[in-house]
């Protein structure tokens, strides 16, 4: 447990940091190290960097009884997440009806042809795009999805109610997240190879 | 406001189907860490000089203020630092000193397992093989006789 009187370990502050965000990021749609916040160019080690240089400068102040100084510093990071995305260009523009896009358009918004799904995270702010998006990624993981539609449709929460719900032991539910996570860190960068 | 209430309810959601699926971040260790950021295409330490940078541009305006830096700045800086950096003071040159040697060491240790090398040898799976013509087989021990003349050439220069 991190605490104000022990002094951080930064290397691991900044892997930990960016591994979340990096993993906000894939949540949303967009995995990859090179994935950025469309309109707005963030990327999930931008926004780690921000976070870790305002709990330096001590504008994010971190209190040993408010809990580990990892989950503090990760919610920053997901408020900004949110918040860039509420900010997003795309966000206040109009995106181009597909059908009536041609080459009269030349500067069209290449955005607007993909799948909105897989590209555009403002879809990704419904908790049922969410959702959908999260159980593409794993249609091919019967196992990892399985776990997904415990939480999605049994409403379960914790490892211990996965487990029942799905008849495997809780050390498998905490195996199956952590795959799970990597899964969908990598999905994009597994598609395109 | 109805659209702000509606963005922030689904943070709400979709934070709560996030923490039940992966867990609380305080799960990611530093190693579980160091595996998503490869996964994602990430090289930790690039990872840490770059955020070394970052923070060093922002120190740099406490000095250019003249001053003093954040006690967590400090810190960060000193953690991050990177050891290609030129050493500061005697500490920093003995752990500098002490990387290069341990660098060394470890290639060192590999050494013995790269000069295990064997001899490429030549397999003439060819004789077992139907519907040779005479001129094919002359081809083909012509072809043989080159590559053990290299071999052994090249056996000979290893002996040197």
């Amino acid at each position: 447990m991190e605490n104000t009187q022990r002094e951080p370990d930064f290397k691991s502050l900044i892997r930990r940091l960016t591994a979340f965000a990096l993993r906000l990021f894939a949540e949303h749609g967009m995995p990859g190290a090179g994935a950025v916040l469309p309109g707005l160019g963030i990327s999930a080690e931008d926004l780690a960097g921000k976070v870790l240089i305002e709990y330096c400068q001590g504008r994010i102040k971190h209190h040993a009884s408010k809990g580990a100084l990892i989950t503090l510093l990760c919610t920053a990071v997901r408020n900004d997440f949110y918040d860039a995305l509420d900010r997003a260009p795309h966000k206040r523009e109009q995106v181009p009806d597909r059908a009536n896009e041609d080459d009269e358009n030349p500067n069209a918004d290449l955005d607007a042809y993909a799948d909105p799904s897989l590209c555009n995270p403002v879809v990704a702010l419904d908790d049922e795009k969410y959702q959908a998006y999260v159980l593409k990624c794993l249609e091919d993981e019967p196992e990892l999805r399985e776990v997904c539609e415990a939480v999605f449709f049994l409403d379960v929460e914790k490892p211990s109610d996965i487990a029942h719900a799905l008849g495997i032991p809780v050390a498998e539910v905490h195996n199956r997240r952590k795959k799970l996570q990597r899964r969908l860190i990598e999905y994009r960068l597994v598609r395109l190879s | 406001m109805k659209k702000e209430r509606n963005s922030r309810e689904a943070r709400n959601k979709i934070t709560k189907l996030s923490e039940r699926l992966f867990g609380d971040p305080t799960e990611i260790d530093a190693d579980e860490a160091t595996e998503l950021l490869a996964a994602a295409g990430l090289n930790t330490s690039e990872l840490e000089d770059r955020m070394y940078s970052r923070l060093y541009n922002e120190a740099q305006k406490y000095w250019m203020n003249q001053e003093p830096l954040p006690p967590l700045l400090k810190k960060a800086l000193a953690d991050l630092r990177p050891t290609t950096a030129p050493a500061r003071n005697e500490n920093e040159l003995a752990q500098q000193a002490k990387s290069s040697i341990e660098r060394l060491v470890e290639t060192a240790k590999l050494l013995p397992a790269l000069l295990q090398h064997q001899a490429p040898t030549f397999a003439t799976a060819y004789r077992r093989k139907g519907n040779l013509t005479d001129s094919d087989k002359e081809l083909i021990e012509e072809a043989k006789s080159d590559l053990q003349r290299k071999l052994r050439k090249i056996g000979n220069d290893n002996d040197i």
